[in-house]
C-alpha cells in the first residue's frame, strides 16, 4: 500500500513538471487561437510538447522514477492521464464560468 | 534474512558491427560486491544498464531468484541504478527527493546522518557536485530493491565523502547485492568481496586481485 502510494505521488510530480509548459502553450494558443484551440493544446499537444522538451532537456530525470519502480512509458501514459482529468476538470470550470457571464 | 540471487546471462550486444558484450554471464547474489573493472569503453556502463534495462540488448537473460524477467518494469521493482550523470529533478528538494524514494519505516534511519542534515533544506538544484552525489548513492542505496547497479560513484568525489560512501557501501550489502564499476580501481578492489575484469567484450572472472596485472588492466606495482 506504501508502496503504491509512494508511486503515485512520483507520478504526479512528474505531470507537476510539465505543467509550467503545458499551461505556458496553452495560454499561447488560446490567445491566438482562441477558446477551442486552448482547450485542444491543454487536452492533448501541451502535455506531449512538455514531454518533448524534457526528453531533450533532463532525459535523465527519467531515471530517478525508474528507480522508484516506474518505468518511462508507464510515467508518460499516466502523466496524460492526469493531465487528461485535470484540464477537462478546468475546462468545465471554465465553460461553467463563460456561461454564466 | 533469506538470500536473492541475480543472473545476467548469454548477454550480447553490438554496435555498428562492433562486439561491445559477447556471452556475458554475471551472478550477484544477497552480500556480494562485484567490482567490474575495465578500460574506458570496455562495456562496463553499457552492461549495467542492460542489466536494469534501459538498453536493448542483442540478446540476454535476467534471472531474480530463478525467475526470468523479460520486461523492463518486472526489473525496475528489484534493481536500482545509479548513472553517471545526476539524475534527480533539479526542482525537487532534497527533503521532497527523499521522500519519494525511500520507505517510511527507513526515514528516520536516513535522516540520521551528518552530510544529510546538512542538506536537507536545500533545492537539489543548490547542492554541491559531492552533496549531491552523495545524496543520490544514498538515496540508490537505501531504496527498496534487492540489487544494487553503480556506475562510477567514486567521480568528482573528495577522500572523506569516498570513504563514508564505502562505509554505506559494506553496510548496505547485508542485505542486497551491490555491483559496482568505477576507474578508481584502489577503492573498487577495497569494497568488493568478488573481482571482474571487462575485456575485449568479455567478461572474466578473477580469483585474485594479481589478475589485474597478468590481464594488462594494471602494472606491475599499481595494486
Amino acid at each position: 500500500m506504501e508502496f503504491t502510494i509512494r508511486k503515485l505521488a512520483n507520478i504526479f510530480e512528474f505531470y507537476k513538471s510539465t505543467l509550467t509548459i503545458t499551461i505556458s502553450i496553452s495560454v499561447l494558443a488560446g490567445v491566438f487561437g482562441g477558446f477551442e484551440t486552448f482547450k485542444l493544446v491543454l487536452v492533448v499537444f501541451g502535455y506531449f510538447i512538455s514531454v518533448l522538451i524534457k526528453e531533450v532537456n533532463a532525459v535523465n530525470e527519467y531515471l530517478f522514477y525508474c528507480n522508484n519502480g516506474i518505468s518511462k512509458l508507464q510515467l508518460i501514459v499516466c502523466g496524460f492521464l492526469m493531465n487528461f482529468v485535470f484540464s477537462a476538470l478546468l475546462i468545465l470550470g471554465f465553460s461553467l464560468i463563460l456561461k454564466n457571464l | 534474512m533469506t538470500k536473492s540471487v541475480l543472473e545476467v546471462d548469454s548477454v550480447q550486444k553490438q554496435y555498428d558491427g562492433k562486439i561491445i558484450l559477447s556471452d556475458v554471464y554475471l551472478k550477484c547474489e544477497t552480500n556480494n560486491i562485484i567490482g567490474v573493472l575495465g578500460r574506458n569503453g570496455s562495456g562496463k556502463s553499457t552492461l549495467l544498464k542492460i542489466i536494469f534495462g534501459i538498453v536493448i540488448a542483442d540478446f540476454k537473460f535476467v534471472r531474480i531468484d530463478g525467475e526470468v524477467k523479460s520486461k523492463t518494469s518486472e526489473l525496475l521493482h528489484q534493481i536500482s541504478y545509479l548513472p553517471q550523470e545526476n539524475f534527480i529533478p533539479n526542482l525537487f528538494s532534497v527533503k521532497k527527493a527523499i521522500v519519494l524514494s525511500i520507505p517510511k519505516d527507513k526515514l528516520d534511519e536516513f535522516y540520521a546522518d551528518e552530510m544529510i542534515q546538512s542538506i536537507l533544506s536545500k533545492k537539489v538544484k543548490h547542492l554541491s557536485g559531492g552533496e549531491l552525489r552523495y545524496l543520490e548513492i544514498k538515496i540508490i542505496l537505501n531504496n527498496p530493491s534487492k540489487f544494487v547497479l553503480l556506475d562510477e560513484p567514486y567521480n568528482g568525489l573528495s577522500p572523506i565523502i569516498i570513504e563514508k560512501i564505502n562505509e554505506l557501501i559494506i553496510s548496505i550489502s547485508k542485505e542486497k547485492g551491490i555491483i559496482i564499476t568505477d576507474h578508481n580501481y584502489e577503492n573498487v578492489i577495497k569494497v568488493s568481496t568478488k573481482l571482474v575484469l571487462m575485456k575485449e567484450g568479455k567478461l572474466h572472472h578473477l580469483k585474485d586481485k594479481n589478475e589485474l596485472v597478468e590481464k594488462g588492466y594494471l602494472k606491475l606495482g599499481m595494486i
